[in-house]
């Protein structure tokens, strides 16, 4: 298949490894990767902030630039969502439009369009799995990592059970409202520490960016690792 | 920047420990029905058709409730509602009335209005009776003191009443049964709310848990005409009484756990003459229907939705926001998820304008909504109104703009990219982030971006 990575800002900026090892996976299965250099935001932040304008300027070249491929691959929920959900408003086309029904988030793409649950991953640790709000709400994956995770060789997968509830990301708003974000972000970080796992993993970069912010501030021996890294092993 | 108070932890707490427990018993209460997504689609289902065709279904209330016997007014504005009612008031010669709790009375601002003509309005709920007492808004939709323990309580009434003070809910209880039962057998003029108008029947809906909302309606007093005025939006019609039926068994459900609210109470029109002089019961019952607002929401279909609400609070029960800012911080009658939605269409304002910012756009309140409401996508088009009403202030816009500007363009994008990571060291990076570093750590930019990598790895 040929798919076109779309590779979120955050993951660009700050989490490349992640991309990285989605193009890998998606290789190893025996598919052709392209990085379209063009591509820039889906417009994400601007749509959240109100200022719809310029989040339709983005989305028009976000469709121009990826309609090309045959399935676009994102590893974040949230801009996956952006696209999916709010697009179809934004540009006046249909929910079910062919080109919207081709995007993808990673693990859902792997699970859902490719079949695909074992990818020969070993990890020798204790693992829980973040819910990230867009991707289990926006776009109802939850049992996609799941089933990803559980066939990883030599994790102890634990679940988080705690609610799912926010970690108080939440894009502009972790900013904007620093101290609710960040007493969001010690609750979950707080129950992640009840589990006892050493490795936190999520299918979005902002949420591990945030509960990997509050770990390390508190000195926290729990790490943040992206799903796809996690599946990906080391290059 | 105007930045949101977080409750202090003590009162997080106790709010947290509240809400749960609320929220563990919708869960073993809705459990009970194997279909509880298809009874939320049918309850969206009957919301949504009614506010397709309100007007039909309003003429039909009003026509039936008038058969009965009712007078139904319709009220455009917060100041007419309260007009009609102090004039009442003063045509009964009262000076007192007695209130069942009304998140409609709230939103007019009803005491206050009585108490400027001489009227004194008393809460008969006990959450509100002590909010009232200490002079705060409804902390929440359906539980108006759900932030105070026991204690405190206790010592609230301890205080204003001058009775001993005592921490047990049945001694609490009683305390205030006792004052308010002196109230109720003495009141003419009863004010309550509605939970639903039943157009078929003309109706009236009214779900409480402690019976005082039954006290407030029959009006037991002995000497002179006795009055009950109910107010509510004109939203709150509903077509059939099955309808209500299927309504009733998600509202109490999704806001406390409980099957049903202790009481439900239905009302179909004054005391009949036939019933005799001893029965209790008003000579005359007032429905207002109060627009206030809404008829401007039913014209937006992106706010439409947000009239299906049936108040039964799980949204603020379930929001991660909610929980640590509490009700109190929203500055507003109608707080938590759904009142930053109404908020600002009612009282459009600064304040009511960012209260949908102050969101992380998790999207629990839509999933716990028993009739569905997409909460948190009304919130975003309620951001892009803010937006669109010159809300959001020049600056920014200019910069969402130059932002625009610089991801059109690949180039420029990377070359900013670049330009900053050359200049942006670790330290600047952690000045500029300070809302972000002050109790978070930002991971150091990756050495290379995702970008520069896959050049690298793909020579072309
Ligand atoms: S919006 Fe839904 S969940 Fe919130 S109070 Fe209204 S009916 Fe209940």
């Amino acid at each position: 298949m040929q798919i076109g990575l779309f590779i979120p800002c955050l993951v660009d900026q700050f989490f490349p490894q992640a991309g990285l090892a989605v193009a890998r996976i998606l290789k190893r299965l025996g598919h052709s990767v392209e990085y379209p250099a063009e591509q820039t935001c889906c417009g994400q932040p601007a749509f959240n902030a109100g200022v719809r304008s310029e989040a339709t300027a983005l989305a028009k070249r976000f469709v121009q630039v990826f309609d090309r491929f045959e399935a676009v691959v994102a590893p974040s929920g949230s801009c996956v969502a952006m696209v999916r959900n709010f697009y179809p408003e934004l540009l006046d086309i249909a929910p079910d439009s062919p080109f919207l029904t081709r995007v993808f988030e990673f693990s859902e793409f792997l699970v859902d369009r490719l079949n695909v649950t074992d990818l020969g991953a070993t990890f020798n640790d204790r693992v829980t799995y973040h819910d990230s709000c867009h991707l289990l709400r926006e776009l109802r994956v939850q049992e996609q990592p799941r089933k990803l995770l559980r066939a990883v060789k030599g994790m102890d997968f634990v679940e988080l059970n705690d609610g799912p509830t926010c970690c108080g990301f939440g894009g502009v708003f972790s900013v904007k409202f620093p101290e609710v974000s960040t007493v969001m972000g010690e609750d979950k970080v707080a129950a992640i520490e009840r589990t006892g796992a050493r490795y936190v993993t999520a299918g979005d970069c902002g949420c591990l960016m945030h509960i990997g912010g509050l770990l390390t501030r508190r000195g926290s021996k729990v790490r943040t690792i992206h799903l796809a890294e996690l599946l990906g092993g080391a290059s | 920047m105007m930045r949101t108070p977080v409750l202090e932890t003590q009162r997080r707490a106790t709010l947290a420990k509240a809400l749960n427990l609320a929220l563990d018993k919708r869960r073993q209460s809705v459990a009970e029905f194997a279909n509880w997504e298809a009874m939320r689609q049918r309850a969206h289902d009957i919301r949504a058709g009614v506010l397709e065709r309100l007007d039909e279904y309003l003429n039909q209330f009003e026509r039936a409730a008038t058969a009965n016997g009712i007078r139904v007014v319709r009220v455009a504005t917060a100041e007419e509602a309260c007009r009609y009612v102090a004039a009442v008031a003063k045509r009964l010669g009262v000076t007192k009335a007695v209130k069942a709790k009304s998140m409609v009375t709230e939103e007019i601002h009803l005491n206050r209005a009585l108490e400027a003509e001489g009227i004194r309005a008393m809460e008969t709920d006990l959450g509100e009776y002590i909010a009232q007492l200490c002079g705060q808004p409804p902390f929440h939709l359906t539980a108006p003191i759900v932030h105070l323990s026991r204690d405190e309580v206790g010592r609230i009434l301890a205080d204003k009443l001058g009775v001993p003070f005592t921490n047990d809910p049945t001694q609490l209880t009683l305390i205030a049964r006792d004052v308010m039962r002196r109230e109720f057998l003495t009141a003419r003029l009863g004010i309550s709310g509605a939970n639903f108008c039943i157009a078929e029947s003309g109706s009236l809906v009214l779900c409480t848990n402690e019976g005082n909302g039954r006290m407030c309606t029959t009006l037991p007093a002995k000497e002179g005409p006795r009055v009950h005025i109910a107010i509510t939006g004109i939203e709150k019609v509903v077509p059939t009484l099955k309808d209500v039926a299927h309504l009733l068994r998600l509202l109490a459900r999704s806001g406390s756990g409980m099957r049903l609210t202790a009481y439900t109470t239905l009302i179909n029109g004054p005391r009949k003459r036939a019933d005799g002089e001893e029965s209790t019961g008003p000579d005359e019952v007032h429905v207002l229907l109060l627009d206030n607002g809404r008829r401007e929401m039913l014209r937006d279909p992106h706010l439409r939705e947000a009239l299906c609400c049936i108040r039964c609070g799980a949204c603020s029960n379930q929001c991660p926001v909610y929980h640590r800012i509490g009700g109190h911080a929203y500055k507003s009658v109608y707080n938590g998820p759904i009142g930053s939605v109404w908020s600002p269409a009612l009282w459009e304002s600064e304040q009511t304008a960012s209260l949908p910012f102050d969101c992380s756009l998790c999207g629990a309140c839509a999933d716990i909504c028993p009739v569905k409401i997409d909460i948190h996508h009304a919130l975003l088009w309620q951001r892009k109104l803010a937006a669109d009403r010159g809300r959001v202030p020049r600056w920014q816009r200019l910069a969402w703009l130059a932002w625009r500007v610089a991801m059109s363009c690949p180039t420029l994008y990377n070359f900013g990219s670049a330009v900053a990571r050359l200049l942006l060291g670790p330290a600047m990076l952690n000045r500029l982030g300070k809302p972000w570093t002050e109790t978070r750590d930002l991971p150091p930019l990756a050495k290379k971006t995702f970008h520069e990598l896959w050049k690298e790895q793909t020579p072309e």
